[in-house]
């Protein structure tokens, strides 16, 4: 690091620093009069500038390079305003004039952050449009209009992004670190000072991830005056959301304070049977101590608790009748009830420090702390028939030999729909006639067949953050910092509802016929052996991930007439270890206590260059390498039952570059970026249950190469002076798997494993939403405060994604080779791409204009949104394999894919009153 | 609009066409890495050493051997047979799992770390399993089948389609050597009674023996499981070769075919030729129009496994005891008890004509045995054809079982579709018999549920209050118990 700032430095002074400057003139909106000592800030992608306007409104930027950068005046009691350049090294450019209004006439065009919909499928991955703030079209366009379409930008996983607020990392560090967006969903009015860095870039506030990197700032000093109150309806997963908000901006007392509150519910939402209900609040206080220094302590408060749908084969759609049946939910006392929960309740508390040493240097630090629960709750059930009504029995063509049979099966759910519900009498009535003993304990009653039971992870999380930001000169700036943190989650199963039994025990039915040679192995707790479990009890599994991460990161920039360059290092430490607190019964000398430790050392660079053609043509090109450290549970992999951990694990390797072309005219703009990927040595986690031995496991997929590449083009053009603009963007990509990995069976039940086997996944293409996506958008800005859009949007090249079990040689044994039974096991089945149209409209209203009596100024806004206005409902956007295959005819059917569609039509209003 | 918006949306038409499909095929299975230092041979050289009946191994040691016999026609179960490479001996060896061809098709090498596994000398025959198992008969010791989670790291498969041996020998030549190998056998054929019948009987599920003999008079045992897929196969008739499995049970010899394809007595050229079935009588021969076994409707439930079946040639004869004509039963159905005292629901294939007391015969042509709504039906969806069944005679009465509600609850199977007497039972959850959506309850201190279709003649009759007698005929909702009365005058 050392060498590369003494490199820097010396090639910063070869160069004589340019000459030119930018100046400008700050002026109010209604007076228009000039505004003299407002603060001006210059922000380019990798450092800020600040300056005062004079007397006579006006400001003066010197000394810069070429370079795109944003003016912007955010003054307390106005609306913020801000102007992008495009500045050629040398030029003298006068700036139009900044035009910034009192809090009033609605220019508040910000759209709505999209909603964080809940996930609706089992593995949880499936988080909506993500938070819209990148400046660049492509990204802006394609996390709001693309997203809902399942489409991820460049193919990536979900922990290929960041996302920090107030300088804390919302990240799930023990399980894939993806960011935890239920943890600050709702909180969406304080969370609108936010800059997104898509790709591989220069980071001012961390090194980065693959695609976006957040950083939201919602530090009451920040929050812009005033008192907001909305109302929003709507036929999606939360039907009305209620939120005021109050910022009272810098006080005198130079404390500023701001607070939100939010409710979100449903009875039911788009899909039958998933209610929700969602309570999100905020607080944040912050201190000037000084110009140089200000505090501010922030606690986010989120209790999301919401029924939930899943992948459902397409059968029991069809025996629905629709798309969007949902298995999970069966009436009980003429109220429907569902057996798949989720709740997020993790508060997080942060306390961010902002130092401005001098006019050069900049230090930020950051503490937070998250605790709280998170959990699923869902049907658990012993030595008893699966409850589920999709359970793969209950479907006819599991009597596809015999028609007769089919046809009864069939007729009896035609006839009956109550079949395709959870049946919750039964269950009841299941457990009220079920009198038993309980062996050794000598307790007699009724041992519950079925149970409501919550997988809880019980989180405590800590953070520290620090970021230093320095420059150098005016060609070269400096940034870097250090984080630390800690997370020990106790992750167990507990028992919610009995459902009329007495009481559980807390033994493993599978472990029984898994291991007959060893009669312990039933006890999920050998150190109480027959545990009796009743409601709150913990039972199954219980235990402790520890994980701590340390890491270091710098990085430079160096501004230069015509060119533009920068790299950047990041070194990170983890480390593992698990602590039992139940005694596995099937690996009685290693699931109880502390487990050893494991450590990751990995390394990071990056480097990218960009070439300014002129002020309005860019070339630029960044090449990275990101080295991560296998997950938690890819190195703890039966963490539910042991201490046994995977020692060959090792750290995956991403190899990425990209080459990108901007055109930033006066009407029009393009981004054109083509990205190649490699990720080596990537490892899987799947968990299910195997009948073929009984018992659940996990399987590793292990040494995983993927390729991934693709073009992300756009184009924005403004139709002269009609108040039209006209986007379209792109991205035509191809992801796909590129050698066979190799998988492993890891028992819970017994301590075994088998043997590795080779997965012949190469050539097959992920399944990571549409490689193909597009959207024409056509917006029109009224000055009379209204502005409405439509947009249409494809989505294609969809794969389904594809079972490890089926593509190996044991799949297709005594299958002839080339056969269609052959080519229909090891093939993939693409989906069905598809158009959807979007609306939106936006309509602001000064309140003062209707009511003249009003003191003060106030507003109300009316937005509305109408997606996919087509009503297409048979468009999946996920879909997969099961991980069960049929070994005993090697019938690929006998267990088809499943999938979950894209919601029909719906829409949103929204009211927002202003104050 | 502007050039380059154009220039954009042409080349995205371009660019976005031609992706062909991908499989990645696998590779053929390659042996394991793994070097055998041992035997079938030795280990069954060293167990006898050993001088014990039951035995755990303790040679960490590597079996390389080839499957030559295992499940897949249903006549091994939760076994497969391995023989050495050069099959110098052969052993079967207890899995506990089904369908094993999948894992261990016939000619495929497996490598067997026999390092903790047991073998004991069961009914004179050594077979290997998994571990000595103390649990299922307290105090005794017993061979215990490879447990499901141990079978891969045991037993660590290999190529496939490997040669597999077989010993030509003479019947006369059988004796402990040749246990658990594959043999076949030339010109030998059936003893002339046994081709009148099928290799097992599938309908019980019951193993049985057929003699087979060859031209000098020897004989041994085929034994073939109730549960092989060619259990109900006539017996060959022919002369010809046969292979099998050799396996002993105490004192007798018997052979165990592999599947059906092991059985080649195509020469009707017989040895000893058999009077009266001449040259092979055809198997299949139609099956209506038959004879029809009697059975009791007990014997008929029992032949219901879990799963739908046909079954064929059997008839029940037994008195109606629902009741059409207050309509609540469905129109297609009855129910009939016999002196066995089970009952059952027969579904035909249209309105029926039987009334209550109806003494009824119904010949089974290839019907389904199956539940519905998990209640056990003889005639499917499809239902019986009215022309096999006929009305004997008329006026019959069946005398109800004076049961408690209890006793019905926790022995329901025995019960179902059969007429029972409740005493001091209390209608509730309704005014009428319809209650909601037909479903009221019956009380004598434990509870049932009481079900009337909505075709009923008497669901809107007021419910009777206070404690009754009542006769019903037991029933089920899937796991739901329920009853129903036939008419009003069941309720006293």
């Amino acid at each position: 690091m050392k060498f590369i700032c003494i490199i820097i430095a010396l090639f910063s002074g070869l160069y004589a620093q340019s000459q030119g400057r930018i100046e400008g003139k700050v002026i109010e909106a209604e007076t228009k009069t000039v505004v003299n000592r407002v603060q001006v800030k210059l922000v380019a992608p990798t450092f800020e500038k600040f300056t005062t306007t004079t007397e006579n409104g006006d400001y003066v930027f010197e000394n810069l390079n070429t370079g795109i950068f944003t003016i912007v005046v955010s003054e307390p009691g106005y609306f913020e305003a801000s102007i992008d350049i495009d500045y050629v090294g040398g030029e003298i450019k006068t700036v139009e004039d900044i035009v910034i209004e009192k809090q009033q006439q609605g220019k508040d065009m910000n759209n709505e952050i999209p909603a964080m919909e809940q996930s609706e499928d089992d593995a949880g991955n499936s988080v909506a449009s993500l938070l819209n703030s990148s400046r660049d079209i492509f990204v802006s366009n394609s996390m709001f209009g693309l997203g809902q379409g399942g489409f991820r930008n460049r193919g990536l996983r979900f922990q290929d992004q960041t996302l920090f607020i107030n300088g804390v990392p919302l990240e799930n560090i023990v399980q894939g670190n993806s960011i935890t967006f239920n943890d600050f969903s709702g909180l969406n009015d304080v969370l609108r000072s936010r800059n997104n860095y898509y790709g591989i870039k220069a980071i001012p506030f961390t090194f980065g991830e693959q695609t976006n990197n957040i950083d939201i700032d919602a530090e009451a000093i920040n929050q812009r005056k005033g008192l907001r109150v909305s109302q929003w309806f709507s036929n999606r997963n939360f039907t009305t959301r209620t939120t005021a908000t109050f910022s009272t901006g810098l006080l005198k007392n130079n404390f500023a304070f701001s607070g939100t509150l939010n409710f979100r519910g449903a009875k039911e939402g788009y899909i039958p049977g998933t209610a929700m209900q969602a309570i999100s609040g905020y607080f944040s206080v912050s201190k000037l101590w000084s110009q140089k220094f200000n505090s501010t302590l922030s606690a986010f408060y989120v209790d999301n608790k919401r029924a939930v749908a899943g992948n459902v084969i397409q059968e029991f759609r069809d025996l629905a009748g629709t798309n969007f049946y949902n298995p999970h939910w069966g009436y009980q006392n003429g109220e429907k009830r569902s057996s798949n929960i989720r709740r997020d309740n993790v508060p997080l508390l942060t306390l961010s420090g902002e130092y401005k040493l001098n006019n050069s240097t900049q230090i930020n630090g950051s503490l937070g702390v998250q605790f709280g629960k998170r959990y699923q709750e869902r049907l658990d059930w012993y030595n008893s028939y699966n409850p589920s009504p999709t359970y793969y029995r209950n479907a006819p063509s599991f009597y596809h030999e015999d028609p007769i049979a089919f046809n009864a099966v069939y007729t009896a759910i035609k006839t009956n729909p109550d079949l395709l519900q959870v049946d919750w009498a039964r269950l009841y009535e299941a457990n009220r006639s079920n009198r038993e003993t309980v062996p050794t304990k000598g307790v007699t009653g009724n041992w519950a067949r079925y149970i409501m039971n919550k997988e809880v992870s019980d989180v405590k999380n800590a953070t520290a953050n620090l970021t230093v930001k320095h420059q150098l000169n005016n060609m070269v700036n400096l940034s870097g910092g250090a984080m630390f943190q800690i997370n020990s989650t106790e992750y167990y199963r507990e028992l919610s509802d009995l459902l009329g039994a007495d009481f559980f025990v807390n033994v493993n039915q599978f472990a029984q016929r898994a291991n007959p040679d060893k009669p312990e192995a039933i006890h999920n707790d050998l150190n109480n052996p027959y545990g009796i479990v009743k409601v709150g009890d913990k039972y199954g599994y219980n235990y402790k991930a520890n994980v701590m991460n340390t890491t270091v990161w710098g990085q430079s920039v160096v501004t230069l007439n015509k060119i533009d360059f920068y790299a950047a290092l990041r070194l990170e430490y983890t480390g593992y270890s698990r602590e039992g607190l139940f005694k596995n019964g099937a690996y009685a000398s290693n699931s109880f206590g502390k487990s050893d430790g494991i450590n990751f050392l990995n390394i990071d660079g990056k480097a990218g260059l960009t070439y300014k053609l002129n002020g309005k043509n860019y070339f630029s090109f960044g090449a990275a390498r990101w080295s991560y450290a296998p997950q938690y549970e890819q190195v703890f992999v039966i963490a539910r039952a042991a201490n046994v951990m995977d020692k060959t694990a090792s750290s995956m390797n991403i190899n990425s570059g990209e080459l990108s072309y901007f055109h930033r005219g006066a009407r029009t703009k393009v981004n054109l970026t083509g990205f190649y990927t490699l990720s080596q040595n990537e490892t899987e986690v799947r968990r299910f249950f195997t009948e073929l031995t009984n018992s659940f496991g996990t399987l590793l997929i292990k040494n995983m190469d993927k390729r991934y590449m693709g073009i992300e083009a756009a184009v924005e053009t403004k139709i002269l002076n009609t108040g039209f603009t006209a986007t379209a963007i792109a991205n035509i990509g191809d992801y796909i798997y590129s050698n066979r990995p190799v998988s492993e069976f890891y028992y819970d039940n017994s301590d075994q494993k088998t043997p590795s086997e080779t997965v012949y996944f190469q050539g097959l293409h992920l399944a990571t939403g549409p490689q193909i996506a597009g959207m024409l958008k056509l917006n029109y800005n009224s000055k009379q405060f209204w502005s409405a859009s439509i947009s249409v949007n494809y989505f294609d090249k969809i794969y389904v994604d594809p079972s490890p079990q089926r593509r190996t040689t044991e799949a297709v044994i005594g299958v002839p080779v080339g056969s269609d039974q052959y080519n229909k096991i090891l093939s993939q089945e693409r989906t069905p791409g598809a158009f959807t149209v979007d609306a939106y409209f936006r309509k602001s209203f000064m309140l003062n204009k209707f009511i003249k009596s009003l003191k003060k100024r106030m507003y109300f806004d009316v937005s509305a949104n109408f997606s996919n206005l087509l009503d297409k409902k048979d468009y999946a956007i996920n879909a997969r394999e099961q991980l069960r295959f049929d070994f005993r005819d090697r019938d690929p059917d006998k267990f088809p894919n499943t999938f979950s569609y894209m919601m029909g039509r719906s829409f949103y209003v929204n009211f927002i009153y202003r104050l | 609009m502007n050039k380059f918006f154009i220039t954009f949306l042409t080349s995205l038409f371009f660019l976005s066409g031609c992706m062909k499909e991908t499989i990645d095929p696998p590779a053929n299975p390659k042996d394991p890495n793994i070097t055998s230092n041992y035997t079938i041979y030795d280990l069954k050289q060293d167990f006898k050493a050993s001088g014990q009946t039951i035995w755990t191994i303790n040679q960490d040691k590597v079996i390389e051997a080839i499957v030559s016999a295992n499940d897949v026609g249903g006549n091994f179960y939760e076994e497969i047979v391995i023989q050495d490479k050069d099959n110098k001996a052969a052993i079967g060896v207890l899995i506990n799992r089904s369908n094993l061809y999948n894992d261990f098709p016939v000619g495929r090498k497996v490598f067997l770390k026999v390092k903790g596994m047991a073998m004991a000398i069961q009914n004179n025959l050594v077979v290997l399993g998994g571990y000595i198992d103390t649990t299922t008969v307290p105090g005794a010791k017993s061979l215990g089948q490879l447990p499901p989670t141990a079978i891969d790291k045991t037993i660590l498969k290999g190529s496939i389609n490997n040669e597999v041996r077989v010993d030509e020998i003479t019947m006369s030549q059988l004796s402990e050597t040749y246990h658990y190998k594959l043999i076949r056998f030339k010109d030998v054929e059936f003893k002339c009674e046994d081709t009148k019948f099928a290799y097992a009987d599938a309908v019980n599920l019951r193993d049985a023996n057929r003699t087979l003999l060859d031209k000098n008079g020897n004989d041994v045992l085929v034994r073939t499981s109730g549960y092989s897929n060619f259990a109900a196969a006539k017996v060959a008739s022919g002369k010809g070769t046969l292979t099998g499995v050799f396996t002993v049970y105490r004192n007798d010899f018997q052979i165990k075919l592999r599947d059906i394809n092991d059985v080649s007595l195509n020469d009707s050229n017989r040895t000893t030729p058999c009077a009266g079935s001449g040259g092979g009588g055809g198997t299949g021969g139609g099956g209506t129009g038959g004879t029809f076994t009697p059975k009791t409707i007990a014997e008929i439930r029992a032949m219901f496994t879990g799963s739908p079946k046909q079954i064929n040639a059997f008839s029940i004869e037994g008195i109606v005891i629902s009741d059409k004509t207050n309509a609540n039963v469905n129109s297609r159905n009855i129910v009939v008890q016999d002196a066995s005292g089970r009952g059952i629901v027969v579904r035909f294939g249209a309105n029926n004509t039987f009334n209550l007391g109806d003494k009824v015969k119904v010949n089974i042509t290839n019907d389904s045995l199956s539940t519905f709504n998990g209640v056990l039906q003889l005639g499917g969806s499809a239902g019986i054809l009215a022309t096999d069944a006929s009305l004997v005679s008329s006026g019959n009465t069946i005398t109800p079982t004076t049961v408690t509600i209890a006793t019905i609850n926790s022995n329901i199977d025995l019960y179902e579709s059969t007429l029972v007497k409740i005493v001091n039972a209390t209608f509730g959850g309704g005014s009428t018999y319809n209650g909601t959506s037909g479903k009221t309850s019956l009380s004598d201190g434990a509870n049932i549920d009481h079900y009337t279709l909505s075709s009923a003649l008497f669901k809107g009759d007021a419910l009777p209050t206070g404690p009754k007698t009542v006769t019903a005929i037991v029933s089920k909702f899937n796991s739901t118990r329920q009853l129903s009365i036939r008419n009003t005058s069941d309720v006293q």
